[in-house]
């Protein structure tokens, strides 16, 4: 009968180890059943992939009903493109990740961009408006997603605290706004001359050095939640 | 043909029972409320006649031979003869969640591994003690059926009589009839902080000692087993509770004792019958000795374990489920509400839960045959360790069950039981 030498019980003759305290057992004793099976009940889990089918479904009835009516009582005029995308994005936003069963957010936001592009594609084909479709939504829709994909990609990989991942957040805010300026600026006045986007930046920017700095020093965190603790 | 009429004289439905209405509002895919009873015989288990026992003794239980229906208002519980009960391989993680759709329909599991007949009971089916019941006619059914002479009596059923109604009546119903309205508030209680464990893991502690030096030293000290037991378990908190901070709200440490209702009032139901107390200490006051707890225990004991008390506490939930208002909201709003309400203020006044289902007695026919009996409690939702007790012969096995990494509080406690001269011997289905 083997006993732990910390905790002073008396182990079974199967374990290895003392459960309350880890430590190993010395005694070399023939292999006995444990008190345990090693396999484990898996609870089945709720077919996630018929759920999404049916949400499906449900949101190509309107899409449907839509298209009759648009064929029938406005041929020629084609406003169905926006019920339309407005479905696929919607699709792509709650559907989409229902029907996977593993989380690929990089993945995601990346049908995600293409479905919004898309969207305002169609839009801009209906207005003929490809001229700000090109100026404005895409770049915009461009930087936005391909920031979100590096922050993410930056989260899985580094696991920054969350100190760092609100200022990586924070520069994202401020190249945005910056391209968002910038393309409106080039889309009016076709020449970019940053007007507000400064006015973010500036106000932004002691914040983002004040979390990196805060981030990098646990004795400073621990003074301030000392004394901002509510 | 025989099969149809033989349905269509048992086909019944009732309502769940006051306790019962909570667990499968709480239920969610990764915890139900579900509690293990086992027993540990002292030859192997064959499992064709253990299935064969099965078949005899379910058909015995009509509370236990049901399946889960789900009206507009409320739960209901069918009769599902139709369906077969199977005997199953026992698992690593006693008390996994449970589905309506799973195991046939039925809201037990049972279990056979090496020496040991273990069954998980929804705990909307029953309590300890209408489980314990079950478990001890199906073994004695199995042994009967394995050539030996087991007698009927002692908590065994015969599973050839006829169930009287009295065993599947709602006792909650029958006897809350409780003048007094609303209840004293009970002040928030500490949460133990730990790592949690994966979706499918739990973790048993099992601790063995003899029930003699235990009554001993509960004797001791003027106290009974529970009592004691339960004094010890708060200390194993405290003592959790100075490393976190003696000082830091929330303070106040209690203890759950479930408490057996059929010893107040006469009832022979094998649904469930039980409510619970909460005593418990408050470290804002200072610092306590063991002794002290153990004071504190046994006076909030002493003042509220009396019929009044309890007729009063279980009047407070019957009379909210006879509310007119609160029958008509639908299932599924309802759901919703309890089940919020169970992961708020349902652990709101507690620390830990301790349940001692008693010393198991069983016919000296079976005595040759039976080594030990078992009880596990389902893991709580929130993250601490429970402690299940239960005593046969000289064996008092004390069970702990969480789904945290860390087993401090099972160590405190051994370690205290050993200090106390006490050996213990433990056993694990964790690595």
């Amino acid at each position: 009968m083997p006993y732990c030498v910390k905790c002073g019980v008396e182990l079974d003759n199967s374990a290895k180890k003392c459960v309350l305290c880890n430590t190993k057992v010395m005694m070399e004793l023939p292999d006995e059943i444990p008190p345990y099976p090693k396999e484990k009940l898996e609870i089945s889990q709720l077919n996630r992939g018929y759920f999404s089918i049916l949400l499906t479904m449900i949101l190509l009835v309107p899409n449907l009903a839509c298209l009759v009516i648009n064929l029938i009582y406005t041929p020629g005029v084609y406003w169905m493109y926006y019920v339309f995308g407005g479905s696929l994005l919607l699709w792509m936003i709650f559907i989409f990740p229902m029907a996977i069963k593993k989380k690929r957010p990089l993945l995601h936001i990346f049908l995600l961009f293409l479905s919004a592009t898309l969207y305002l594609l169609l839009i801009a084909l209906a207005l003929s408006g490809m001229r700000w479709f090109l100026l404005i939504a895409l770049p915009i829709c461009i930087t936005v997603m391909s920031l979100l994909y590096l922050i993410i990609l930056i989260v899985i990989k580094k696991k920054p605290g969350k100190l760092k991942t609100v200022s990586i957040s924070l520069i994202a805010v401020i190249i945005i706004c910056l391209v968002t300026d910038g393309v409106i600026d080039y889309y009016i006045y076709s020449d970019i001359q940053l007007s507000w986007s400064y006015i973010v930046a500036a106000s932004i920017i002691p914040v983002i050095i004040g979390l990196v700095l805060l981030a990098g020093n646990k004795k400073l965190q621990n003074e301030l939640i000392k004394k901002l603790h509510i | 043909m025989l099969r149809k009429i033989e349905e269509k004289k048992y086909r019944h439905w009732f309502k769940l029972d006051n306790a019962a209405k909570i667990y499968p509002a709480a239920n969610t895919r990764r915890w139900s409320g579900m509690f293990r009873l086992s027993v540990t015989l002292n030859e192997k288990i064959d499992p064709v006649i253990l299935q064969e026992a099965l078949v005899a003794t379910i058909k015995r239980f009509p509370s236990f031979n049901i399946r889960m229906g789900k009206g507009i208002f409320w739960y209901y519980f069918e009769s599902n003869i139709r369906k077969r009960l199977q005997v199953k391989p026992d698992i690593n993680n006693p008390c996994a969640p449970i589905r309506w759709k799973d195991n046939n329909g039925f809201l037990l599991r049972v279990f056979y591994y090496d020496k040991r007949i273990a069954i998980d009971f929804f705990h909307s089916l029953t309590d300890g003690t209408g489980a314990m019941v079950f478990l001890k006619t199906l073994t004695a059914r199995y042994l009967t059926l394995k050539g030996y002479e087991i007698p009927t009596g002692e908590g065994i059923l015969d599973v050839e009589e006829k169930p009287d109604k009295e065993e599947y009546e709602d006792s909650f119903v029958k006897y809350a009839n409780s003048r007094q309205r609303g209840r004293p508030k009970e002040p928030k209680a500490y949460h133990m902080k730990g790592t949690g464990l994966d979706d499918l893991d739990i973790s048993i502690i099992t601790g063995i000692v003899s029930l003699e030096k235990i009554k001993q030293l509960a004797k001791e000290h003027h106290a009974t087993i529970t009592e004691y037991l339960a004094a010890i378990l708060l200390y194993s908190f405290y003592k959790q509770k100075e490393k976190e901070g003696l000082y830091k709200k929330p303070t106040r440490i209690a203890v759950s004792i479930p408490v057996n209702l059929r010893n107040y009032f006469k009832s022979n139901t094998k649904r469930n019958f039980s409510t619970f107390l909460n005593p418990g200490i408050d470290t804002i006051l200072g610092e306590y000795t063991m002794e002290e707890m153990l004071r504190q225990i046994q006076y909030f004991m002493k003042a509220n374990l009396n019929d009044k008390v309890l007729n009063a506490m279980m009047t407070q939930n019957v009379i909210l489920e006879r509310n007119l208002f609160i029958r008509i909201v639908p299932l599924f709003i309802k759901n919703f509400i309890m089940s919020l309400a169970h992961d708020t203020i349902g652990y709101r006044p507690i620390t830990t839960v301790i349940s001692n289902i008693g010393i198991v007695t069983v016919p000296p026919e079976m005595k040759e045959l039976v080594n030990r009996f078992e009880f596990i409690l389902g893991p709580a939702k929130i993250r601490t360790p429970y402690l299940a007790v239960v005593s046969y012969e000289d064996t008092l096995v004390l069970n702990f069950t969480s789904k945290i990494q860390e087993t401090d509080i099972e160590r405190t406690f051994f370690t205290y039981l050993i200090k106390q001269g006490i050996p213990v011997k433990i056993e694990s289905n964790r690595e």
